[in-house]
């Protein structure tokens, strides 16, 4: 055997030799992996997930029925279709409000220019991202499924001059963005984020 | 005399007089408005028109400025566009934060100059000036004072287009608002024409309030057959459902841009739960539903079997004037070729519809000096000829005759008028022939007949006549008009009868009598969209599709030949009187003429009305002198009886006086 | 172009003698997407390659003509889905020059933009390596890899809102700034990089049997790769300097200093290791551009006919509403003209050749995807190399074919 291919051999081994060093070196290493579905992980405040429809702390649905959001959708995946308030029987502040809010969660790009759109802070993408589901016509979610529970609504309905803006415009939207990023979202129930940022308000 | 002026360094040439928003389109230059309106004038109100004039130290507004000669304008320039951003700024100051609840969002003059002119943000931070939100004006309007720029534009329509003077602006300053002058609801044939008027979102359509917005519709144009006029109009489609119907601002031959509120709001019954969506059939006194092939088989049948038993005289067939011209021509060419002669469009009062000789253009009208109506008033028939009548006599001078007699009318013309216009309701035909005759002398005579049904005109030109065929050329046999066939229903000898879109039972003069003779007829077929007096006693009902379901074309009063399209998709089951004659034609094993052939055909035969016969001329006479006098005038004779089948405007109806704004007692 | 409906052309058919036709995909795990390439091959070498590519076409360029200027850059996003960012930026450049905004884009927005661009390069040259060492054998390379790319993710994910697809480069600078806690997580993430990079290094750079499958394997001359149009790090592993950074800077990228690694060799090794260069390139501008964040400042350009108004403020004036209605409803207007714009992506130089006609839709956008251009030299690398040499010159090319096929 010439003496450059046992060097060339050494050297070979020396090299896998350094590599398997590597992998042992990262055996005793903190572990990256999430153990999902029994822990789920932390999402980025900003994380565009599933969408939910919000509320007033009155329990007024933000929506006005305006169809911005429809409009903003690259994906034509929402639906509205507005109506008016009732005297008396008032879903929202103002005139107006949506009699249907569809969102085709199977079009759904996941883009969040609906939630920019919105002039009223109503539709909003949450962490949540876990809608899987056996058939394709469950995805639409309809106002039963985006809208949040009657207690879980944010900030201080308008006055009640019919048209009137929401006071709290952009805080609704900047509780979810300044967030710090290290605190994340818990992606188990949407409710949770929903009574942190109505302690938020309040605090403001 | 023109005068010659230089915009936007383009010379231009334009009549002495020309405000220069006008001139500016001639070198494609759009220049802002809000007051000013091509066929309101200028108001001088917004002052958003501001153009820069050399030699003027100021702005001026181009709505009310005059093109003279020499001037140098630009409509361009920083000049300009600071001076249009102030008074935007000034506009916007009290104006509502409503884009997103606004019906005009997307489709409003305010946003789009907003975008195109304005600044990003206010330097204005007082609170907004409070007014009424939603307040009633009207059984088809709603007001939002708030948003109003008070640029009166619906006052000056109310004023000087409908002569109506019921819009006032109230109060002064910042808080003036639109009202109706006595505070009675805002009601008269044309309100719904503000809503478009109006620049921003303060005049609303009840009946699409909050329905859609202007990206979401499908738009189509089309022609409205709710009357004999014709206009141009969109239908806006979202989701299957017309929600609403916008005028064609350039359509000056026939409407001159404005939409009457029956073609406007009369729309809710495509979508009615009320229509007919299956074949009946009349069994054991009581109606079953059938499939559209047993409907076919069961009337093919008839129709063979009543020629085998009784001949063709016994057989007939009515309809055609609210049907367009193709299915009229096939519906007389589909008789006519099995040998039945029995045909007639006119089920009602009205006896012609062919103005014939000196027949004239709509916008002859505005040049006439004197506009006679013969016969029943216009305003309900033909409401938006009876607008250009009214523009005659506001522009023009024209003195607009109502008389009873012929001598009267003369009586009443201006000395000297060379152009009379004669509108006649073509009901009475001696009445129309004294009236033709008395002013057959005038140089200058154009005549129209104001029909009852909108394709009254093309009924006759595609040869639903018992005389005559297509193109008004003579029958070979002459059969019996719609009253002689019911008298031959009451005589027992007529056996089967096909209705097309029409309703004696409520519409002829004599409606008890017919409904008494339709029962002696052993198979009576009518095509309708809502099951109608008529269709009531009938043995089989098809269910139709209405004027916006269907292509095809019809003729106007006037003789323009004008297209229908389909805007709306029919409910399932439900067929066009055409795939009805087809499927008829099958069984009677008749070939029908081809697309094409359809196509050149109605061309050709509605090209020319014929010269050779003028009102009342005695071929239109009935064969059946059972006409009775004195009838009582009906006030909407819309054909067919969809009218009262409109649920929307059952709604409409509700008097609500009050100018609370809606929100207050919540 | 050559459609896949006939995919054995009569030429490759009509071979005389031992050759013999195969496909190679589209479901071939090593073809990184969803690639055919038929092969004539005699025993085991290759004589003729032919990539049949179109099986993930997508129709993005058509259906950005029909959505708003701003609504184009969510799907335009998705073509190379491995660097959205290099996508979004391209796209927000060459709308912003149609605009003439080049010059107001806030210095702030510049910075993250180059930020995100060398995270994503880093990002998508894991993915890359991860891959090409499991072609190769080498498993652990993929999790270490995946693993510094998850937190270039999570930062997009905090930026941005979404691990792939943030959205977050728009026309006029960005969606928002930097949210709290980013800038610790991007100096945790700067920490880490150099160890993992010794790491991975350590594990391939000099491991004979990745040395053996890649030294003089698929030699591309740098004559070749001018003809076939190849750009990016495959074009400098030839020997050609050429790089969309250095040679047409944009987004302040002359104002950073780093150098463009360049080797002669032109086989697949020279091409690995002029991306793990690049990788610890984009490293050092990454900590440039971090000492720049610390200066507070607007990430988006004061033009209210091009950006909707801030939020708080639609509720204050009217102005402002009617601009956030109209520009979320229509979308903004960008002046008549066409431009092409390219940045060099992970993969080479990627352009877009976008035509305005005046309205608020694009009338065109023609996109040069780099992975389109590079992917053809297989045709002229292939014959002569072992079927499984193919999988090494596939993997040093690295194509993403959501690019591709568009």
């Amino acid at each position: 055997m010439q003496s450059s291919t046992i060097k060339k051999n050494l050297y070979n081994v020396g090299a896998i030799l350094k590599g398997l060093s590597i992998t042992f070196g990262y055996m005793f290493r903190k572990r990256p992996t999430i153990q999902y579905p029994s822990v789920k992980k932390q999402h980025a405040p900003r994380f565009h997930g599933l969408h939910e429809l919000r509320r007033y702390g009155d329990g007024q649905e933000r929506c006005i029925g305006c169809e911005l959001c429809s409009s903003a959708c690259p994906a034509n995946a929402i639906t509205v279709i507005g109506a008016e308030n009732a005297p008396g029987d008032r879903v929202s502040p103002g005139e107006r409000h949506a009699a249907r809010y569809e969102i085709d969660e199977l079009r759904c790009i996941f883009c969040g220019m609906c939630e920019e759109a919105c002039p009223t802070d109503a539709i909003v993408l949450t962490p949540r991202f876990e809608m899987a589901d056996y058939r394709r016509g469950s995805f639409i979610y309809d106002k039963d499924r985006l809208l949040v529970p009657i207690d879980a609504g944010v900030g201080a309905a308008p006055d009640e001059r019919p048209g009137g803006i929401p006071g709290d415009l952009g805080r609704v939207a900047d509780i979810k963005s300044t967030t710090d990023v290290a605190e994340g979202y818990s992606a188990t129930w949407r409710g949770e984020i929903l009574k942190t940022q109505r302690r938020g308000l309040a605090s403001q | 005399m023109n005068v010659n002026l230089t915009i936007d360094g383009v010379p231009v040439s334009v009549p002495k007089g020309t405000w220069l928003v006008e001139a500016a389109k001639t070198v494609q230059q759009e220049i802002p408005v809000y007051c000013y309106h091509t066929k309101l004038g200028p108001a001088g109100l917004c002052r958003v028109c501001l153009v820069d004039i050399e030699g003027m130290p100021k702005l001026q507004i181009a709505c009310n400025t005059p093109a003279a000669e020499g001037m140098v304008v630009r409509t361009r320039g920083a000049r300009v566009e600071a001076g249009r951003a102030m008074i935007l700024e000034l506009l916007l100051v009290n104006h509502p934060l409503d884009c997103p609840i606004c019906d005009k969002g997307g489709e409003c003059d305010l946003q789009d100059y907003a975008m195109a002119y304005a600044r990003g943000n206010s330097d204005v931070v007082d609170p907004k000036t409070r007014k009424p939100k939603a307040v009633d004006l009207g059984p088809t309007i709603v007001l939002d004072e708030e948003r109003c720029v008070v640029c009166q534009r619906c006052v000056r329509f109310d004023d000087i287009i409908a002569d109506e003077r019921q819009l006032v602006v109230k109060d002064r300053g910042a808080h003036d608002i639109i009202a109706t002058a006595t505070g009675s609801p805002y009601r008269h044939n044309f309100t719904g024409n503000v809503t478009e008027l109006c620049p921003v979102g303060a005049l609303t359509s009840k009946t699409y309030r909050f329905k859609s917005r202007p990206w979401d519709l499908n738009r189509t144009q089309t022609t409205c057959t709710q009357c004999a006029v014709g206009c141009q109009q969109f239908a806006d489609v979202r989701y299957g459902t017309l929600l609403r119907t916008m005028s064609v601002e350039n359509d000056d031959a026939i409407s001159d841009g404005w939409l009457c509120d029956r073609g406007r709001y009369n729309i809710g019954f495509y979508a009615s739960p009320d229509r007919l969506t299956q074949p009946l059939y009349r069994k054991g006194g009581s109606f079953v539903q059938i499939g559209w092939d047993d409907a076919f088989a069961l009337w093919g049948k008839a129709i063979t079997d009543a020629i085998a038993a009784k001949g063709t005289p016994s057989v007939g067939a009515i309809g055609g004037g609210r049907l367009t011209n193709e299915e009229a021509y096939v519906l007389q060419y589909l008789f006519r070729k099995i040998g039945v002669a029995n045909l007639d469009w006119r089920s009602g009062r009205q006896r012609q519809a062919t103005p014939g000789a000196n027949g004239g253009a709509l916008t002859d009208i505005e040049l006439a000096q004197a506009i006679v109506i013969a016969g029943e008033s216009i305003e309900e028939r033909a409401p938006v000829l009876w607008l250009r009548v009214r523009k005659a006599a506001l522009r023009g001078g024209a003195t607009v005759v109502h008389a009873a007699t012929p001598a009267e009318a003369v009586a009443a013309l201006p000395a000297g008028a060379t152009r009379v216009a004669l509108v006649w309701d073509g009901i009475d035909l001696a009445r129309g022939r004294a009236f033709a005759d008395a002013f057959a002398g005038v140089a200058e005579l154009s005549t129209y007949v104001a029909s009852e049904q909108g394709n009254a005109r093309g009924a006759e030109a595609m040869g639903m006549l018992p005389w005559s065929g297509p193109g008004y050329a003579a029958a070979r046999a002459r059969g019996r008009d719609a009253a002689g066939m019911f008298e031959d229903a009451r005589n027992g000898s007529l056996a089967v009868l096909s209705m097309f879109g029409v309703n004696p039972v409520r519409n002829a003069a004599d409606g008890a009598a017919v409904a008494q003779a339709l029962v002696k007829v052993p198979f009576v077929v009518v095509s309708e969209l809502f099951l109608t007096e008529t269709a009531d006693r009938a043995t089989l009902v098809l269910p139709a599709k209405g004027a916006f379901e269907k292509t095809g074309t019809t003729l106007n009063l006037a003789g323009d030949l004008l297209p229908v399209n389909a805007a709306v998709q029919a409910p399932d089951g439900v067929l066009s009187d055409l795939e009805m004659l087809l499927g008829l034609a099958a069984q009677l094993d008749v070939d029908l003429p081809r697309a094409e052939e359809l196509d050149a055909t109605v061309i050709e035969h509605m090209a020319h009305a014929p010269e050779d016969f003028g009102f009342g001329d005695s071929r239109f006479a009935s064969d059946v002198a059972s006409v009775p006098e004195d009838v009582p005038p009906a006030t909407i004779l819309s054909g067919g009886g969809t009218w009262r089948h409109d649920p929307t405007l059952a709604t409409l109806q509700v008097e609500t006086p009050s100018s609370q704004p809606v929100g207050a007692t919540a | 172009m050559t459609m896949s409906t006939q995919p054995l052309t009569p030429e490759i058919v009509s071979q005389e003698g031992n050759a013999m036709v195969l496909s190679m995909g589209p479901q071939h795990p090593s073809t990184h997407g969803v690639l055919q390439i038929m092969l004539e091959i005699e025993g085991e070498t290759v004589v003729k390659a032919e990539p049949e590519i179109g099986y993930l076409h997508t129709g993005i360029e058509k259906t950005a003509e029909n959505l708003f200027w701003s609504q184009a850059q969510t799907v335009i996003e998705r073509m190379d889905y491995l660097a959205p960012e290099s996508n979004s930026l391209c796209y927000a450049l060459a709308v912003e020059r149609l605009l003439g905004i080049t010059d107001g884009i806030p210095e702030r927005a510049r910075v993250i933009r180059v930020l995100f661009m060398e995270l994503t390069r880093i990002a998508s040259h894991c993915v890359w390596l991860g891959t090409h060492g499991i072609d190769l054998g080498a498993i652990s390379v993929f999790f270490y890899c995946f693993d510094l790319r998850e937190n270039i993710l999570d930062l997009q994910e905090a930026a941005g809102g979404a691990r792939m697809h943030p959205n977050y480069v728009r026309v006029g600078g960005l969606n928002g700034d930097l949210p709290n806690g980013f800038l610790a997580k991007l100096d945790a993430f700067i920490e880490k990089f150099p160890g993992r990079m010794r790491d991975l290094r350590g594990l391939l750079q000099a491991n004979p049997i990745f040395q053996d499958r890649t030294i003089g394997v698929g030699i591309l001359s740098p004559e070749a790769a001018l003809e076939w149009n190849v750009t990016g790090p495959s074009l400098r592993g030839s020997g050609i300097g050429y790089d969309v950074r250095k040679a047409f800077p944009y987004t302040g990228y002359d104002s950073y200093d780093f150098d463009v690694p360049v080797r002669s060799e032109g086989d697949a090794y020279a091409r690995f290791l002029v991306r793990l260069d690049e990788m610890e390139q984009s490293h050092r501008i990454v900590e440039q551009a971090r000492r720049r964040l610390d200066t507070p400042g607007p990430v988006l350009i004061d033009d209210p006919k091009v950006t909707a108004p801030p939020k708080e403020t639609i509720a204050l004036s009217m102005e402002a509403l009617i601009h956030h209605f109209k520009i979320v409803s229509e979308g903004f207007r960008v002046p008549p003209g066409d431009v092409y714009q390219s940045v060099e992506s992970p993969r080479g130089e990627l352009g877009y050749y976008v035509v305005s006609t005046g309205g608020n839709r694009p009338y065109r956008i023609r996109t040069r995807p780099p992975s389109m251009y590079n992917l053809q030299s297989v045709k002229g690398l292939a014959p002569g190399n072992l079927i499984a040499d193919l999988v090494v010159i596939l993997g040093s090319l690295d194509p993403v074919f959501g690019e591709v096929d568009r």
